[in-house]
């Protein structure tokens, strides 16, 4: 049996897709109307800018998990197994840490413009803390995408060292 | 130590270790914010934002959205016949008609890799079948996938431009005459290599369809450019609003005119999409901190200044800055070339008073050929994925096309016209 569309997806996907999409049709929306009518909504650019932000740290999480990011493999792959094996797991905290850093960095954001410069954003007025926290929960996450593409790489690095062995 | 030579030392060794670009950049940049207190912690997180926050870079997912829903349109098979019907018949008729379809890819998407992987599930069975061998026709598909990002729209040109305010519309107009220039030079050297080797056209018998049938099938393939180039050119448009209206645009022929999207295919595409575009932004984000680091530590003042007294002739300082940016394009992605570069660069432009256009599109075109350059080269990858086979194999296969890509690269270098021609 076929599953519904909304199943198919995960929370995040569903996440960038929707952000995506609103990002398209608010910019359409501003062209359209800047060419029939002369006048476009310009408090729109925050929001399409933000939303942009969510969908870069979401999908980074999925390309960690579909193995994506670029990288440059030739010296790693003269290394011996355990020192590949050794070098993923260093790549991995290393992620791992920059996302903790920014989590970090982003918590400290919020928490000073909640506690001392109260800011609001230029277009809407809100709080600018409050586009910032979303940001957390897109690397909450991405993270979990990052720990499964940290399985599913050793797990075929274990694949292919046991190959290599029987070679 | 001191933070320049840190900052430097931690990049090259993480770079060496096979730590993704993105995070080796992110981790050289926080490390020495950090460790030699530069930087409050906010200030990572603001610059991490303000990278991204941009509007003109928002034209990135915008294309790359168009180009995933023109490809589930199949309008790539679509081109694919369209060109082996006008040139299928000679000599190395598939292979021409895999770099013809790659260069005008070029003018739907702006990624490299992007082109590769839409085209080169479809052209390089079909080569394999006609008798050519599975590496030749890959670097085939691989080196013309190049000319995406030479080619409007551009995902580097949208970057360069934002990095150096320079006009992304000029810089895509300025980049349609090279890019024909170097696909030129490639199709010339399939040529011969086909001629070489006794790769045979296609024969009559097979090509029943009409020509006609053909040009009206792939119609709205070849009117998707029109409209985006058609609309900068004439001032309608700026990139990002031409990005938008192209999306809607593919959106339109996908969706109601072939009927070959449905509703999971469209989530799925604006998934594609945003993880295409995260792969982009997550290295422009962390390379935007590391350029900054790198001007806070007074590096990047360093290397201008050695480069501005190298030479006294602008010409041989852009054959020298093009022989570099080859030289980075075979570690390196052009993303993060850009940024590693570019900001030492903008000194010695304004002092040897270069056409901003021009050099952009000469620095575009070397980063382009920087994609097929072996041990890294990103379309490469993508095409090693697509035949199963090591990218060494394609890697011999594309020297020729390089070699050919470098002769273009060269007359753009000294002929300042060839990119100017369509943007005076």
């Amino acid at each position: 049996m076929d599953k519904p569309v909304w199943r198919r997806f995960a929370l995040d996907e569903w996440l960038c897709a929707l952000l995506l999409l609103a990002m398209v049709l608010i910019a359409f929306v501003n062209v359209l109307g800047r060419y029939l009518f002369g006048y476009s909504l310009a408090f729109t650019e925050e929001l399409t800018l933000n939303f942009f932000v969510y969908v870069v740290v979401l999908g980074a999480g999925l390309g960690f998990e579909q193995l994506i990011h670029p990288r440059f493999e030739s010296l790693f792959n003269r290394f011996p197994f355990s020192g590949r094996t050794l070098l993923l797991v260093l790549a991995y905290a290393l992620t791992l840490v920059l996302f903790a850093v920014l989590a970090w960095a982003t918590w400290r954001r919020i928490y000073i413009n909640m506690t001392l410069f109260h800011s609001t954003s230029a277009g809407l007025g809100i709080p600018s803390w409050s586009y910032d926290a979303p940001v957390l929960l897109c690397i909450l996450l991405a993270l979990r995408r990052l720990w499964r593409g940290f399985r599913i790489e050793m797990r075929r690095h274990y694949a292919a060292g046991a190959t290599d062995d029987n070679a | 130590m001191s933070p320049d030579l840190l900052l430097v030392l931690i990049f090259v060794i993480l770079l060496a270790l096979g730590v993704p670009v993105a995070i080796t950049l992110g981790a050289a940049a926080v490390s020495v914010l950090l460790y030699f207190d530069l930087a409050p912690e906010t200030l990572i997180a603001q610059n991490f934002y303000a990278s991204i926050k941009s509007f003109p870079l928002l034209a990135i997912p915008f294309f790359i959205l168009a180009g995933v829903l023109l490809k589930e349109a199949r309008l790539a098979e679509r081109l694919v016949n369209l060109f082996r019907l006008l040139v299928g018949g000679v000599h190395g008729g598939l292979a021409l008609v895999a770099v013809m379809t790659g260069i005008f890819w070029g003018a739907i998407s702006g990624s490299g890799p992007a082109t590769t992987a839409a085209l080169g599930v479809v052209m390089i069975s079909a080569m394999v079948r006609a008798g050519y061998s599975a590496p030749f026709a890959a670097a085939a598909i691989a080196a013309s996938a190049d000319l995406s990002i030479v080619i409007p729209p551009s995902v580097a040109f949208i970057i360069y431009g934002n990095l150096t305010a320079t006009s992304v519309s000029k810089l895509f107009i300025g980049g349609i005459v090279p890019g024909l220039l170097m696909g030129g030079c490639m199709l010339v050297v399939v040529y011969l290599i086909s001629r070489k080797r006794g790769y045979r056209g296609v024969r009559k018998a097979e090509q029943q369809e009409s020509l006609l049938r053909a040009l009206w099938q792939s119609s709205f393939a070849i009117f998707a450019p029109v409209i985006i180039l058609g609309g900068i050119y004439a001032g309608i448009f700026t990139a990002t609003e031409a990005a938008v209206v192209a999306v809607i645009y593919s959106l339109v022929v996908a969706a109601l005119i072939y009927r070959t999207l449905s509703w999971t295919g469209f989530v799925a595409a604006l998934v594609e999409a945003s993880v295409l575009t995260a792969m982009i932004m997550f290295i422009v984000a962390w390379a935007g901190l590391f350029s900054w680091t790198g001007s806070v530590t007074g590096v990047v003042d360093e290397i201008s200044h050695w480069l501005v007294n190298l030479s006294d002739s602008r010409y041989i300082i852009i054959l020298l800055i093009c022989a570099l940016v080859l030289a980075l394009g075979m570690v390196l992605d052009p993303i993060s070339i850009m940024y590693l570069v570019v900001p030492i660069l903008i000194p010695v432009v304004q002092q040897f008073d270069m056409n901003p256009i021009w050099f952009g599109v000469t620095f575009v075109s070397a980063l382009a050929i920087g994609q097929v350059t072996p041990p890294v080269g990103v379309n490469l990858f993508t095409a090693a994925g697509i035949i199963n086979e090591p990218v060494d194999a394609i890697a011999r296969e594309v020297l020729p096309l390089v070699a050919a890509a470098v002769i273009g690269l060269i007359i753009i270098a000294l002929w300042p016209a060839v990119a100017l021609v369509l943007v005076n």
